[in-house]
């Protein structure tokens, strides 16, 4: 992940320094290093349709608080994750009757068609609605292990958990991921 | 075994028991189940490595999990437009500059926050920016019900109430001493009088097209009043069946339709005009039936209809003055609404502090658009709101600001024509579907515009609309066709002028008529052969309308109402006389608007009364309306003859033929001749003689003497 590169180095908390002195060109930059990586956060959090508008939040929250980050609790990166974070667990709360709706309206025909199974592979589709299926804690750390490359260290500042809680959860969220795969007629080999 | 032998230890099942129970404390997993289980608490204690991951099967899992994640990513243009926004906010706050907030600076954390909120309004919510075109509403209503109305639907009885959706096939019925009107989806308005029914057999709206619609009642008994607002194209119009007889209303009018006791239908108009059909025994009648003048057809006995001219009387029916009354309140009730509407959906106008923000919000949706034909999508939705907007301008006061966006609306529309144009040879059909988005939206506008007279601050947009519909007409025979059509739009402008009282504005009005039709007719002499046809074709139809709304125009008197109308205009005319006498008296030069008026006082050399004022004017309406009448005769007899020299198409020769059975209040209009070198017309008033070199108008026919003329055959 390109985006990943800069997380442990010096330069973002310099960019950061720079944008609460006001240089909106440090302020680009740092838009350029996470809005590919928060895109893909949100985007598997919740459904396509809604991505680009709680990105849009993000970094608008970002810009509203970029004062008030301080170096010496926890990394940048860590910092803007926790604030679409936030946003997720916001815009669930507000359209929880709607998500409801949405996983009772899945077709489970379509599923058990063996037909289908037969010829599926591994897709983006496939892979989020997968992801979808999961419980929330599997899925959001899934997300940032596995798509958005965190460490358990900085995974933990995000979601507020431990890190041998969140070791338990990785694992069970790969087993979930599998069978809920294999289920849908994706195979160890398909993969 | 019992519970003794089990205490007494001396049974051999409990040794046996005993013995097994022992054995359990050697039992031990094997070294390769014990490793096993051991990779597996490492794993999940662990912070699970590539290896570790591998081991249960995961590995290629994570990594078809990394590769198709890794080509989600935001779309470009929202990628570049979000960036764009931000930075401009973030500087904004940085230089500590929010010109337009400056008392946030104290209050900077609330700034802070509203400018976020100001922020997800124009970013997350950028379409609140976006108006939706102020359209009719293309729903048929019940309004203002008074008493016992009921609806039948499927053999259903519905009460009537205020704002009950109406649909087609609906039959509407008032009892004893109850009113009902109907407001219908083209902005036209019916009251029902008492112990009346009607069935609504026609309502229809063209889905590609919503300016054009077809609605149609029919008149089982009782009475009703018809006001047609403002139909737009030649498709459009609203039709009313009693009995063996239709009257149809193409553009604007009022009309009076009843069924007597006695089964006699009865039509009468009362403004502009109406088209009848009325169908006898053995052939169908057709006429056009002029403000004042009233059609009794007899159903039981279809004979062909009586058409009179109502007596003053029978003109002060109290059902009338009543309907007149309430369709100038429904004209208040249209304009305050669509004023309404304009308002509600335009947040933000030049000279406010968020309009740079809108103007910025589009500018870089437009510069991210890559599609070129989605940007001019776009860019026609943004004219279209740069013309409400300034609409709401001039309505406002403001007409700087409002002439300034209209110059702006023109060349973003001449803009997205050019485009048009320039890739018709390559790409026909979006260029074609482009032309028709824009025509569509310039019909709406017109529609939309259709009540704005020449007096209202809101004509120069109308003026404008006008314009580009010329321009944006597909070839020269459709742009010939479009001037002609608003010629004719002049005219009726100019009757609604009279009827305000306006006589100075009618006359300018038709003044620019018959300029019009003179361009026209050049335009029409340039064309090919082929296009020459047609646009004749097209010439003959309209005129023969325009000349019956110049017979309406004739027939109208504006005095009485310059008096009697409190409303603006009434004021304006009131200004108008006091300028008209003062300049008189100095003897300076004439205000444009009245120039001739004035003249014509000063030759008879008599004191500018407003007696005299009114008789002067009337007279020089009537001298003015009178040529009109010459030149449209004129330049029809040389459309003909432009087309005769060749063998006419069937089209031309089919309205030649319309020509000579145009019929008015029952009487011929005219009657039309054509040789190879020479075309005359003769009409009540009016011998016109068209040669190839010269057109000669020979002495005028008495015109209180009717003459019935021979249709030629």
């Amino acid at each position: 992940m390109n985006e990943k590169k800069p997380l442990q180095g010096s330069e973002i908390e310099e960019l950061v320094i720079k944008s609460q002195c006001g240089n909106s060109e440090a302020f680009g930059k740092l838009y350029d290093i996470f809005i590919d990586s928060i895109y893909r956060y949100i985007y598997y959090r919740v459904n396509q349709g809604e991505a680009e508008d709680l990105t849009e939040l993000v970094f608008l929250k970002t810009w509203e608080n970029i004062n008030q980050y301080k170096f010496d609790q926890k990394n940048f990166s860590s910092w803007i994750f926790r604030i679409a974070h936030n946003v997720v667990i916001d815009f669930y709360r507000a359209h929880r009757q709607d998500e409801e709706l949405v996983e009772t309206l899945h077709d489970e025909r379509i599923e058990a068609d063996t037909t289908n199974r037969a010829h599926r592979s591994l897709d983006n589709r496939i892979l989020s609605e997968s992801i979808g299926k999961l419980k929330d804690a599997y899925r959001q750390v899934l997300i940032l292990k596995y798509i958005n490359d965190f460490s358990n260290e900085e995974i933990a500042q995000i979601t507020g958990r431990s890190q041998a809680a969140l070791r338990i959860l990785q694992f069970r969220a790969l087993k979930h991921l599998r069978r809920i795969l294999e289920d849908r007629g994706i195979s160890q080999d398909e993969v | 075994m019992s519970i003794f032998s089990f205490l007494s230890g001396k049974s051999d099942e409990f040794k046996r028991l005993e013995g097994k129970l022992k054995e359990c404390r050697s039992m031990s997993l094997s070294e390769e189940k014990r490793a096993q289980m051991k990779r597996n608490i490492m794993a999940s204690i662990n912070e699970p490595q590539r290896e570790s991951v591998g081991a249960f099967g995961f590995a290629s899992l994570v990594a078809k999990i990394k590769e198709i994640s890794a080509q989600v990513k935001p779309n470009l243009t929202f990628r570049a437009i979000l960036k764009d926004k931000l930075l401009t906010l973030f500087e904004m706050r940085s230089a500590g500059n929010f010109a337009t907030f400056g008392w946030m600076k104290q209050y900077r954390k609330f700034g802070v926050s509203l400018l976020a909120f100001v922020f997800v309004f124009t970013i997350v919510f950028n379409f609140v920016f976006h108006i939706e075109r102020v359209e009719a509403s293309y729903s048929t209503v019940l309004e203002d019900v008074q008493g016992d109305v009921h609806v039948l639907r499927n053999a259903q009885v519905i009460v009537g109430t205020s704002q009950l959706l109406l649909k087609a096939d609906d039959i509407i019925k008032t009892g004893a001493k109850s009113q009902v009107s109907i407001r219908f989806l083209d902005q036209s308005v019916t009251r029902l009088s008492e112990n009346t029914e009607i069935k609504i057999s026609k309502l229809f709206v063209n889905p590609s097209n919503k300016t054009e619609t077809l609605v149609e009642v029919i008149l089982h008994e009782g009475r009703l009043w018809a006001r047609v607002v403002n139909l737009i194209g030649n498709v459009s119009s609203f039709q009313v069946k009693a009995k063996n007889t239709v009257a149809v209303a193409k553009k604007k009018a009022a009309f009076d339709v009843s069924i007597s006791d006695k089964g006699k239908a009865k039509v009468s108009a009362i403004q502009n005009r109406v088209e009848l059909t009325v169908a006898t025994n053995n052939k169908i009648i057709e006429t056009t039936l002029v403000k004042g003048f009233t059609a009794e057809v007899k159903t039981n006995e279809p004979l062909a209809p009586q058409i009179h001219s109502e007596t003053p009387d029978e003109a002060k029916d109290q059902w009338v003055t009543d309907n007149l009354e309430k369709d100038k309140q429904y004209f208040e009730t249209v304009r305050q609404e669509t004023r309404n509407q304009i308002a509600g959906q335009i947040k933000f106008l030049p000279g406010d502090p968020l309009y740079a923000m809108k103007q910025f919000s589009e500018s870089t949706g437009l510069a991210f658009t890559l599609d070129e034909f989605e940007k001019r999508l776009k860019m026609l939705t943004m004219a279209s709101e740069k013309l409400a907007e300034a609409e709401l301008l001039f309505e406002r006061g403001d007409g700087e600001r409002g002439q300034t966006l209209l110059v702006e609306f023109k060349a973003q529309i001449a803009s997205i024509l050019e485009w048009a144009n320039g890739i018709e040879a390559q790409d026909p059909t979006r260029a074609l579907e482009l032309k028709t988005k824009i025509t569509e939206t310039l019909n709406v506008y017109q529609k939309q515009l259709a009540l704005i007279l020449p007096n209202d601050p809101l004509y120069k947009v109308k003026t404008a609309v006008s314009e580009l519909q010329v321009a944006v007409a597909p070839g020269d025979v459709q742009k010939t066709e479009e001037r002609i059509s608003q010629a004719g739009d002049k005219l009726l402008e100019a009757h609604d002028l009279i009827e305000r009282g306006d006589s100075a504005g009618a006359e300018k009005q038709i003044a620019a008529y018959t300029q019009a039709i003179s361009e026209a007719v050049s335009d029409v002499r340039n064309l090919s052969t082929e296009d020459r046809e047609q646009a004749v074709s097209t010439l003959l139809d309209s005129k023969a309308e325009d000349l019956k709304t110049l017979e309406v125009i004739s027939t109208t008197q504006p005095v009485q109402e310059i008096i009697q109308d409190d409303g603006p205009e009434a004021e304006d005319m009131e200004i108008r006389r006091n300028r008209t006498n003062i300049t008189i008296m100095t003897g300076s030069s004439t205000p444009a608007e009245i120039g001739t008026t004035t003249n014509s006082t000063l030759i008879d050399g008599s004191v500018s009364t407003d007696e005299n004022q009114k008789s002067v004017t009337l007279e020089q309406l009537e001298k003015t309306v009178s040529e009109a009448k010459t030149e449209t005769l004129t330049k029809m007899g040389e459309a003909v003859l432009s087309v005769q020299t060749q063998q006419p198409s069937t089209e031309v020769l089919k309205q030649l033929d319309s020509m000579r059975k145009l019929d008015m209040n029952g009487q011929p209009m005219m009657n039309v001749t054509v040789s190879k070198d020479n075309v005359t017309i003769r009409t009540n008033e009016n011998l016109i003689n068209v040669t190839p070199t010269i057109t000669q108008q020979l002495p005028t026919v008495d015109s209180k003497t009717p003459v019935s003329l021979p249709v030629q055959p």
